[in-house]
């Protein structure tokens, strides 16, 4: 027992000695692949902190975080929605600027730490770890992006350029060799030129240009008072950073450049967080995000709101909400989650300015000197006439565009209203009981998705045309882009693959009327019947009553043979129909199959008729058997309470009562035996409708588009962002001098893209595959099909009020007005040069 | 007895143990901390046993009127199955055993009516059920007739079989008056096993009247006897014999001399052989009570 207490005892002085040496100098990062978070009290010493502020070394593996683990953990374990959690994960994942940036708050005379991980997003990534010296001051460390895509190629002379955020905070956007400091300040003093540049876009608004300005300098040989000074000897070596503390001289120097500079004393000790990131490029319509790219449109991918999934996800995101505020307990709400939104706002417009910069640079360089060579005025000559070359073109081709506009704005109008009518007629529903056409048939259904598509393309079209123009609200358009050109994808699809089925259905007509005669005579017809017959001669040696089975069959015989009368009317016709449906496939595949669909409903009705008459008996049976039962067990059903209480019945009740109970007993048999039979056809037709159903859904619905530039180019479709440490260097006094850390883009997961379908799996699965709606089908009861349900997937591309007629008008005239100022201001440009 | 010889023997071994002898005398008590070992028992441990304490002495012929209340119930299934025998045979015409159930009941009825102080339903309300039971039987004996057509006869007399046995556990053997009505389970496990019966018959005539005479025989005749019960004892008995008679008479006709003989020494048996053998068993009574006994949890009737 004694050595036993030295040992706790030891362990003790350990631990204290452990967080008397976190006090002092440092503690840690530690982003774990597995799952946790935990929030970690340093104060006078106490154990935990103690023990988790001692250098984790890579083989330390994260026990003790699996016992920190919260609550939070059993709510993402719980793997309900990946993309929904992760959505959430990442709004947590604002606390990436704690780590990156690495301040402690304090809280009166305690310290917080707070450690993080985001599973979701370091999966598969090495586990990052950090150890930065930690000063009591908040700021503790110098951030500086560094764009690695943009070093000079032979590392010459260099000034950065860039966004400076805060006194600690910048990011490098530009490196632009071979220019003068003074130059440069003069460059970003004349804004217009910039904006000039940018042709018709306006940059205002996309960033706070106040913070825009020169931030210091690269290799430079002569001296300067810009807060970052940078080396770099080979391309190979990281860049050396260090910080120079501003005099009174260069401010003046550089006038609001770097006005408002309080550098302390203490910056110059400040460790550095460099972070390299590669320059998105806007040309090619790459960008970075924070959150994951919204494929759907915002009202539609919570589409599910008044489900019982709905009801999970919003129960889960207070929940999500609850222990975000009570991890977060103590610490002061700053602007951080602004702070790292507008990172990624200026790394997304790096790569544009950067080279407006660079342009407006040699136009300063080049212009006013008119005393340059000859060979230097006839490059600038030649550039000239170039970009006016280019003028005029663009001038032409957007006075094409008009014209042609002004056509297409009539045929449009027109189609509008058109297609408006029959859109009234395939919504109009007479009572709230009778469904809409829509809903009865296939056809009409896909009838009404194309019709909603075509009214809301021209909309997106000037939509993305009027973003496109501006390029600095590039994140609200990629989507928008994505889906329209998606859906446009699909419908040319479907109209390829429609041309192949319809005409390989109008080269076979004939098998295909026989086959389909066929079925009719054999199977609906004389299938039925035999069935039927069968099952009025004690079928399988189950003993049924006689009276009632022959009752029940000729009543079905009797519905059979009149649906089979008219479907032999319809026999001659067959033909012809079968030809109409190959000629619907040149208006895209979907159509034959929605025809099909909807052939087998009407081909059926007979079943669906004898299905709904022996589920109302039979249930109508069911019922009065179990509460025949409590009656003969001297008991009843209390609906007020909806429990059984006994109960004294008059002997009259009980005597008819269980007279009837027993006929009902013996007569059940035969009743679930019809019942059955009607009720696997019915399943079995159902089934087929919802194999065509489904293959419907792939057809609208398919993210061809987004697939396809998930392989081209998977920065078009960003799915967050993540930190990977490269590096970290000491100082020569053993402090850690700068650490370096790489930004990568992460790309969409394949598994968000069909997120729509996994969710539609899911509820297709509890609605049709489970107990209950086996014990509703046991029962005869009425299962539900909740066609509005199921398609929500298709109609998650669309908005969910479709623009009306006038709106539609407004967003045209307002375009071709905006489309004539351009050609305006075209033709003033020409002119003026 | 094993437990005081039990007792005694673990706690001689303590006694004997001459540093125990001078200590504390031991107390019963659990909570109060003793110098004695956990597994110690006293020999006053088990001094306030009782037994036998509540346990009553029977008479024969009490005990053997007692049981005469069963043997009236077991009487009536006994002519019901008679009954169903005569007509299912066709050997009698099975409107007389109606016409005779429903002369039967009416007696009882005006008996029960002219006696009886607790009569609170109206006279119109009891005639209105009558004539609904009546016409609804009328309506559906034809359906009952072909229910079990497709059902062999063995499995109707296993279900009825069944259903008789559990009617005549389940039935209300009370000697009180308190309710009006018998409990509904044995009296409707009986007209269900009638109904099962009744649809062996061939026609509609017969399936009518067997089920009427069930009606009146499990429905209405138990409220009677019962309340003749209480009402006189001395009635009830000449009830029962007027019912053993007609059960031998009945016996006799359906099974002739060796059903009857099986059945009197059957019925005899368990009016006088069964009460002397409960009595002879009483003497293996062994109940015991003591303050050691938990406390009997008080549940609360809805």
């Amino acid at each position: 027992m004694v050595s036993m207490d030295d040992d706790i005892g030891d362990f003790q002085n350990q631990a204290e000695r452990r967080s008397e040496k976190s006090r002092r100098n440092n503690f840690h990062i530690h982003l774990p692949s597995t799952p946790s978070i935990a929030t970690v009290l340093t104060h006078g010493g106490a154990s935990i902190s103690g023990a988790r502020s001692v250098p984790v070394s890579s083989a330390d593996s994260p026990t003790d975080e699996n016992e920190l683990k919260s609550d939070y953990l059993s709510i993402r374990n719980s793997q309900h929605d990946r993309h929904q959690y992760l959505r959430e994960h990442i709004r947590r994942d604002i606390f990436l600027e704690k780590n990156i940036g690495l301040h402690s708050y304090k809280i009166g005379k305690r310290r917080t730490n707070v450690i993080y991980s985001y599973d979701e997003i370091f999966k598969y990534r090495k586990r990052v770890q950090t150890t930065i010296h930690q000063s009591a001051v908040h700021p503790s460390v110098t951030r500086v992006f560094w764009p690695t895509d943009c070093e000079p190629q032979s590392l010459e002379p260099s000034v950065l350029v860039g966004f400076r955020n805060s006194r600690s905070d910048y990011v490098v956007i530009a490196i632009v060799p071979e220019v003068d400091i003074s130059r440069m300040i003069e460059t970003l003093d004349g804004r217009e030129t910039l904006e000039h540049l940018s042709g018709f876009a306006s940059i205002h608004g996309a960033y706070d240009s106040s913070k825009l300005c020169v931030l210091g300098t690269l290799n430079f040989k002569i001296k300067h008072s810009l807060p970052l000074v940078v080396e770099m000897n080979s391309r190979a070596e990281k860049p050396r950073f260090r910080m120079q503390e501003a005099s009174t001289a260069i401010q003046r120097l550089n006038g609001h450049a770097i006005l408002n500079g309080e550098y302390g004393l203490k910056f110059g000790a400040m460790p550095f967080l460099v972070i390299f990131y590669e320059r998105p490029l806007p040309r090619r319509l790459q960008y970075i995000s924070f959150m994951p790219i919204n494929l759907e449109l915002a009202d539609r991918s919570n589409f599910n709101t008044d489900d019982e999934d709905g009801k999970n996800l919003r129960s889960r995101r207070i929940l999500v909400d609850q222990t975000r505020k009570h991890t977060v307990f103590g610490f002061p709400q700053m602007d951080k989650e602004d702070c790292i939104n507008s990172w990624i706002n200026e790394i997304n417009l790096s790569h544009e300015l950067g080279s407006l910069l660079e342009k407006a640079v040699t136009l300063t360089n080049v212009l006013p000197a008119e005393s340059h060579s000859l060979k230097v005025r006839i490059v600038v000559g030649t550039k000239l006439l170039i970009s006016r070359t280019r003028n005029l073109l663009s001038f032409l081709w957007s006075l094409l565009v008009m014209a042609i506009m002004w056509i297409l704005m009539g045929g449009l109008m027109l189609y509008r209203v058109a297609s408006e009518a029959v859109l009234r007629i395939i919504e109009w529903q007479p009572k709230s009981s009778i469904p809409a056409l829509k809903d009865v048939s296939a056809t009409i259904q896909q009838l009404d998705l194309r019709l909603q598509q075509a009214c809301y393309w021209p909309i997106q079209y000037i939509t993305l045309r009027n973003q496109k123009s501006n390029l600095f609200l590039k994140t609200t358009f990629h989507p928008e882009y994505i889906r329209f050109y998606n859906s446009l994808w699909l419908v040319a699809n479907d109209i390829i693959i429609g041309a192949a089925v319809g005409s390989y259905i109008i080269d076979n007509r004939d098998y295909i009327v026989a086959f389909v005669d066929y079925c009719i005579n054999e199977i609906l017809t004389t299938g039925l019947r035999r069935t039927i017959e069968w099952l009025m001669d004690w079928p399988g040696g189950l003993k049924l009553n006689n009276e009632l089975a022959a009752f029940f069959g000729e009543l079905f015989l009797w519905v059979i043979e009149f649906w089979g009368g008219y479907l032999r009317i319809f026999r001659p016709y067959l033909p012809d129909l079968v030809y109409l449906i190959g000629l619907s496939g040149f208006i895209g595949a979907t159509f034959p199959i929605a025809l099909i669909a909807d052939l087998i409903s009407f081909l059926t009705i007979q079943i669906y008729c004898c299905y709904l008459a022996s589920a109302r008996i039979c249930n109508w049976q069911l019922t009065v058997l179990v509460s025949l039962f409590h009656l003969f067990r001297g008991k009843r059903r209390n609906v007020l309470r909806n429990r059984i209480d006994s109960c004294d019945y008059d002997l009259d009740q009980l005597l008819i009562g269980t007279l009837l109970f027993t006929l009902l007993t013996f007569l059940l048999p035969t009743v679930l035996v019809f019942y059955l039979t009607f009720a696997c056809a019915r399943l079995g037709i159902i089934l087929i409708n919802a194999m065509l159903e489904s293959s419907l859904a792939l057809l609208n619905h398919f993210p061809l588009f987004a697939i396809m530039l998930r392989l081209k180019d998977s920065k078009r479709l960003p799915g967050g962002i993540e930190f990977d440490l490269v590096e970290q260097s000491a100082r020569d006094d053993g402090s850690v001098g700068t650490v370096y850390v790489q930004l990568k883009p992460i790309a969409l997961p394949v598994t968000a893209m069909f997120q729509q379908y996994f969710l539609l799996s899911k509820r297709i699965q509890r609605h049709y595959l489970s107990l209950r709606v086996i014990a509703l089908l046991l029962t005869g009861q009425f299962v539900p099909i909740q066609r509005s349900r199921l398609y929500s997937l298709q109609y998650s591309m669309l908005p969910e009020n479709r623009f009306g007629i006038w709106e539609l008008w407004f967003r045209l005239h307002e375009f071709s007005v905006t489309v004539r100022e351009e050609v305006k201001k075209k033709f003033a440009l020409i002119i003026s040069k | 007895m094993d437990y005081t010889r039990f007792a005694t023997k673990s706690g001689q071994n303590y006694i004997m143990n001459p540093a125990v002898v001078s200590r504390r005398p031991w107390r019963k008590l659990l909570w109060v901390h003793q110098p004695y070992p956990d597994n110690y028992v006293d020999a006053s441990f088990l001094s306030q046993l009782k037994r036998n304490l509540h346990v009553q002495q029977y008479s024969f012929w009490a005990l053997s009127s007692d049981s005469t209340v069963i043997i009236s119930h077991v009487y009536s299934v006994a002519i019901f199955v008679c009954v169903f025998v005569a007509i299912y045979k066709d050997k009698y015409n099975p409107a007389w055993f109606a016409s005779i159930g429903s002369f039967c009941t009416l007696v009882g009825y005006f008996a029960w009516d002219g006696l009886g102080k607790e009569n609170t339903t109206s006279r119109t309300t009891t005639a209105k059920s009558a004539v609904l039971i009546v016409s609804t039987l009328l309506g559906l004996s034809p359906v009952l007739k072909s229910l079990t057509q497709s059902t062999s006869s063995d499995s109707i007399w296993a279900i009825s079989f069944w259903l008789f046995l559990l009617n005549i556990f389940f039935h209300d053997y009370s000697i009180g008056s308190k309710k009006t009505f018998p409990p509904t389970l044995s009296t409707n496990l009986a007209i269900a096993a009638a109904t099962v019966l009744a649809s062996r018959l061939s026609t509609t005539l017969s399936v009518f009247s067997f089920l009427l005479f069930s009606i009146e025989l499990f429905g209405l005749f138990p409220i009677f006897s019962r309340w003749l019960r209480s009402y006189s004892f001395v009635a009830h008995l000449i009830l029962t014999s007027i019912l053993a008679v007609v059960t031998e008479v009945g016996m006799f006709y359906i099974g002739g001399w060796w059903a009857l003989g099986v059945w009197s020494v059957a019925i005899l048996s368990a009016v006088f052989v069964a009460p002397g053998w409960l009595i002879a068993l009483q003497k293996y009574k062994n109940e015991i009570q003591g303050p050691w006994d938990p406390a009997k949890p008080v549940l609360r009737n809805r």
